[in-house]
């Protein structure tokens, strides 16, 4: 190796961004009924409310295929038999293309794809299988048993609590193996207990 | 092993860094306000040794009110040696989880001289891309 002595350093940066929704901007007048606009390809997967495993692996194909048609690699990989995790690559810019001009056009195909062939048949895939109530209460209490073995007690699965444990795995006051066995627990809690959202 | 600090600072209408972790042996921890709900914050780390990037995160908070954050998906940027251009990558996690949405991506890859390696992320709470957080990458 060589002398290695290069360094990485963080520096955050935030601008104003204004907040938009699929229903427009979070100041949208009152009582507007939102409108959440799904692709044809994703409304003939979902159509009749449910998803099955061959509509989710189409569904896969297609977000793969929407990748692969702008030069990008999406690849996926199974976390259990209903979870997968997309990893997409985007190669390098198009002959003459500048960066910043890659960048748009791969900033864009990123939301695109995800929007237009995964994530809608993807919600309501995890709807279909979801875990049952009993699944969810072993679920909470093999969280609460392995928070308790670091000693953190979790007392109910309320979006309260969970926040809670999920800020202390970045409380700095909070030792790091400590920190990094409650990320684990919280981790295992949210595959287990992934329903596709509201 | 040497350490330094060096930043690299997109243009900005604003700029809020809460407080830098110190780094460890070339990894680096940093937390900023971010878009979203009240408090909304994000964390990106980097950790790696010398100009070898081993692993990426990115952590996105939604804010005091707690909020399932699902969905995260999240932009890497970055220039691999012997390349003269910035590569990115994408990856979701797939699952949504209370009050944070993190996402790890091992790369294990050189990085060019005097580059950067910056990250964002959208999710749930967040569908615009905001602005990268970069770390300098150099010998």
């Amino acid at each position: 190796m060589a002398s290695a002595a290069g360094v990485v350093a963080v520096t955050l940066v935030v601008v104003g961004v204004e907040r938009w929704r699929d229903d427009g901007p979070a100041s949208a007048t009152p009582g507007r009924v939102p409108v959440v606009e799904v692709s044809p390809f994703a409304a003939s997967l979902i159509g009749d409310g449910v998803v099955t495993r061959d509509e989710i692996e189409q569904a896969r194909a297609a977000t793969i295929e929407c990748f692969s048609a702008e030069g990008m690699t999406a690849t996926f990989a199974a976390v259990n038999d209903r979870l997968s995790t997309m990893r997409v690559d985007s190669g390098a810019p198009r002959a003459g293309e500048s960066q910043e001009a890659a960048d748009r056009r791969w900033n864009d195909a990123a939301v695109r794809c995800l929007h237009d062939f995964l994530q809608p048949v993807d919600q309501v895939w995890l709807r279909t299988t979801a875990p049952s109530e009993e699944q969810m209460r072993q679920s909470f209490r093999e969280l609460q048993a392995c928070a308790g073995d670091v000693g953190v007690t979790v007392a109910a699965p309320t979006p309260a609590d969970l926040t809670e444990l999920a800020r202390l795995t970045e409380d700095k006051s909070v030792d790091e193996g400590t920190r990094a066995a409650l990320e684990t627990c919280l981790s295992t809690y949210s595959v287990a207990t992934a329903t596709g959202g509201s | 092993m040497l350490k330094k600090l060096a930043a690299v600072l997109a243009p900005l209408s604003s700029l809020v860094v809460l407080p830098t972790a110190g780094p460890a042996d070339a990894s680096a921890t940093g937390c900023t306000s971010a878009p979203g709900g009240l408090g909304a914050y994000h964390c990106g780390s980097a950790y790696g040794i010398g100009r070898l990037v081993l692993e990426g995160r990115s952590s996105d908070f939604p804010g005091v009110t707690p909020t399932n954050v699902c969905y995260p998906y999240a932009r890497f940027k970055y220039k691999l040696a012997g390349t003269s251009w910035y590569t990115n990558t994408y990856q979701s996690a797939g699952t949504c989880g209370w009050g944070k949405g993190w996402i790890d991506v091992g790369f294990n890859a050189w990085m060019a001289n005097n580059s950067s390696f910056s990250t964002s992320q959208i999710n749930s709470a967040n569908c615009t891309w905001p602005s990268l957080a970069c770390v300098s990458i150099f010998d």
